[in-house]
């Protein structure tokens, strides 16, 4: 029998599986993330409700609207003295409470969030309390009338603070209800260090108790994300967006009270440094400027030239610089040498090499590296081979010449490899770098057309023959 | 390259590579004996505690010049080097050093140990390389490959402090052979957190 076709308002589609289809996985997502939406906006509306705030008497309040889904009608502030009245007041009736359980039971749901969506007896009887409270104490100038933001929450009640407040601190629009309160307390003041780094200012914040307590911030990763625990927030790395300037938030105490959580901090934080780097949106390194420890001497490093880099900014280390060419004979001896006291047969080092990982961190150098210290010791004068020449970079290939490609690679390789042994042997490197022969790129259709051709004239001048 | 006396570095050889030594037939200064050794000095109370540590940094290969860490790092192959970057009079590098010395001899099939003198002029290159601020710091590579360790501190290129003890030493530098073996640059430290000395850097770039 066919049934017949409803219409679902979460999915916005018409369909024929009766109640059936509110149990779908489609509808369920649909009606989640609709609800999360819905909830977002009610939140936003709930904060007024708990905070009863004057509306400017010459605030557009035209363009404040809400939605509401389950009634399915707009709601308009248009001659609300207080902030979203008329959204207050329809949530908080018999009406839309009647269409979320209408909503409710035509598109299922967890019934415990229903509470979310609509306004209670209580709550309202409170917000009206406040509402009826607020014009007593705000006096008859309408021109006073300000829209305070959570900063003015006490000054509601106490009426001698009322206008400080809304003088002192930051009146938003009335049109933007999406007000976020500060995540950072700003109250009490704290002993600080600052240091005026480039043009980052960071704090050492060293509050001088022991560090096994738990006074620990991270000033300097602080900026890097915003909202860390951390003393400072900067305009450069803030992801939260409520500060315009790089300044202290002074912490009211040592915001981490549990060293492990710093080190997990610590840990994401150098994550995100990290894939900065990677990104490249960090492209130039950094230095130590200052540093504190657990019994430790700080030393003075000299500092970096320009053009210089360090191991943080990937610089060519100091290993693979050419020296002066002084040879220690000590070195020689502490270094690990592959064959320690008992030379290995030949059979014993293939098993071994067996053994080695072939991708392991510097395998290809190590060979190499490990062939020339056999000659080294075998007293012959060698040229130290240093992982950055340009024998070093990979080769993937070359242009394709004749015949299939894989035949090419095979022949590239076996080139390969016998330059490598003539290496390993001892011979001159310069031969080497010749014995790759470079020829012109030749097209293969190109070729094919030749010939092609040639096949043709050539028939053509047999059958005129 | 500077040591104190030959007797010292061949009781360093003698402590790294133990096997080879007693297999030159040479008188026997093995790791237990020599810790029998300090500690029987200890109990006839010929000198302090801190003296018989800072004997410590004579067990190992100190390092004073660029040309014998470049060295060093070429011609260690297969196996980690560890160079503590510190000062032999300092206290907290006096217990690294300590650890190093009896840790030597357990990694030395795996890894190499040196020291590196912080106040020698030459080695300022790398000093400034590696961003060396604190110390004792402790570098480790493989391969001429410099090797890091996230261990939740704000650095990972070196490990910044002393080891509580042998056992969380051999553990990492373990991890970073087997790490390095299976080609990574970077490995996580095996130890907890209440293991890992803590500090805190400043950065600037540039």
């Amino acid at each position: 029998m066919p049934t017949q076709h409803q219409f679902c308002r979460v999915c916005r589609q018409n369909h024929d599986q009766g109640k059936g289809h509110r149990f779908g996985t489609k509808h369920k997502q649909r009606l989640d993330a609709l609800l999360k939406k819905i909830q977002k906006n009610v939140q936003e509306v709930r904060f007024f409700l708990k905070n009863a705030m004057l509306l400017k008497a010459n605030s557009d309040s035209s363009s404040n609207k809400f939605w509401c889904h389950f009634c399915e009608q707009e709601i308009r502030e248009e001659s609300g003295r207080v902030a979203c009245e008329q959204t207050i007041r329809h949530l908080a009736s018999k009406q839309h409470f009647g269409a979320v359980k209408k909503f409710w039971f035509e598109n299922g749901g967890d019934v415990s969030k229903q509470q979310v969506f609509f306004i209670t007896d209580s709550d309202f009887g409170k917000w009206e309390e406040a509402c009826t409270a607020l014009p007593s104490h705000d006096g008859t100038d309408s021109n006073e009338r300000k829209f305070n933001n959570i900063h003015s929450e006490r000054s509601v009640t106490h009426a001698t603070s009322v206008q400080n407040v809304s003088k002192s601190s930051v009146v938003c629009a009335s049109s933007s209800l999406a007000v976020k309160p500060l995540s950072v307390l700003t109250g009490q003041s704290l002993p600080q260090l600052g240091h005026v780094i480039g043009n980052v200012k960071l704090a050492a914040a060293v509050t001088g108790q022991p560090w096994a307590e738990g006074q620990l911030m991270d000033p300097q990763f602080a900026p890097r994300e915003g909202t860390n625990s951390g003393s400072l927030v900067g305009n450069r790395h803030a992801h939260s967006g409520q500060v315009a300037e790089p300044r202290y938030l002074p912490t009211a105490q040592a915001p981490v009270s549990n060293l492990s959580e710093t080190e997990s901090g610590h840990q994401r934080l150098n994550g995100v440094v990290e894939n900065r780097r990677s990104d490249g949106v960090t492209a130039s390194g950094r230095q130590t400027e200052g540093a504190v420890g657990q019994n430790l001497t700080a030393i003075r490093t000299p500092l970096l030239n320009s053009g210089e880099g360090n191991v943080h900014s990937g610089a060519l280390p100091p290993w693979l610089k050419p020296s002066n060419g002084q040879q220690s004979g000590l070195q020689a001896a502490i270094a690990h040498s592959p064959s320690p006291s008992l030379p290995l047969s030949r059979t014993q080092q293939r098993k071994l090499a067996k053994l080695r990982n072939p991708n392991r961190v510097g395998a290809a150098w190590a060979e190499r590296r490990l062939a020339e210290m056999e000659r080294e010791r075998r007293g012959e004068v060698v040229e130290k081979s240093v992982p950055d020449s340009s024998v070093w970079l990979p080769s993937f290939g070359r242009v394709w010449q004749s015949g299939s490609r894989r035949e090419t690679r095979k022949e590239f390789e076996a080139e390969k490899r016998r330059e490598g042994k003539r290496k390993s042997s001892g011979r001159s490197k310069d031969v080497a770098s010749g014995a790759v022969e470079i020829r012109p790129y030749v097209s293969k259709r190109l070729v094919n057309f030749w010939f092609k051709l040639c096949w043709i004239t050539y028939y053509k001048l047999i059958s005129l023959a | 390259m500077t040591l104190t006396s030959s007797v010292s570095l061949e009781r360093s050889l003698a402590s790294s590579t133990g096997k080879s030594f007693l297999a030159e037939g040479k008188a026997s200064i093995r790791g237990r004996g020599l810790k029998g050794c300090l500690n029987a000095k200890l109990l006839k109370g010929e000198s302090s505690r801190e003296e018989v540590e800072s004997e410590m940094s004579y067990l190992l290969p100190t390092v004073t010049t660029k040309e014998g860490i470049d060295e060093l790092i070429l011609n260690t192959i297969d196996s980690v080097l560890v160079l503590r970057v510190g000062r032999a009079t300092d206290t907290v590098c006096l217990h690294l050093d300590d650890v190093l010395a009896k840790a030597a001899r357990e990694v030395s099939k795996f890894a190499k140990i040196a020291l590196i003198d912080v106040d020698s002029e030459e080695i300022q290159a790398y000093l400034k390389y590696f961003d060396i601020t604190l110390i004792p710091a402790t570098l480790f590579f493989f391969n001429a490959e410099h090797m890091k360790m996230d261990s939740g501190t704000p650095d990972h290129t070196k490990w910044i402090g002393a080891f509580h003890r042998k056992q969380d030493f051999i553990d990492v530098v373990e991890t970073i052979y087997r790490g390095a073996m299976k080609g990574k640059l970077i490995v996580t430290c095996p130890l907890p957190p209440e293991r890992i000395p803590k500090f805190q850097l400043l950065y600037k770039e540039i």
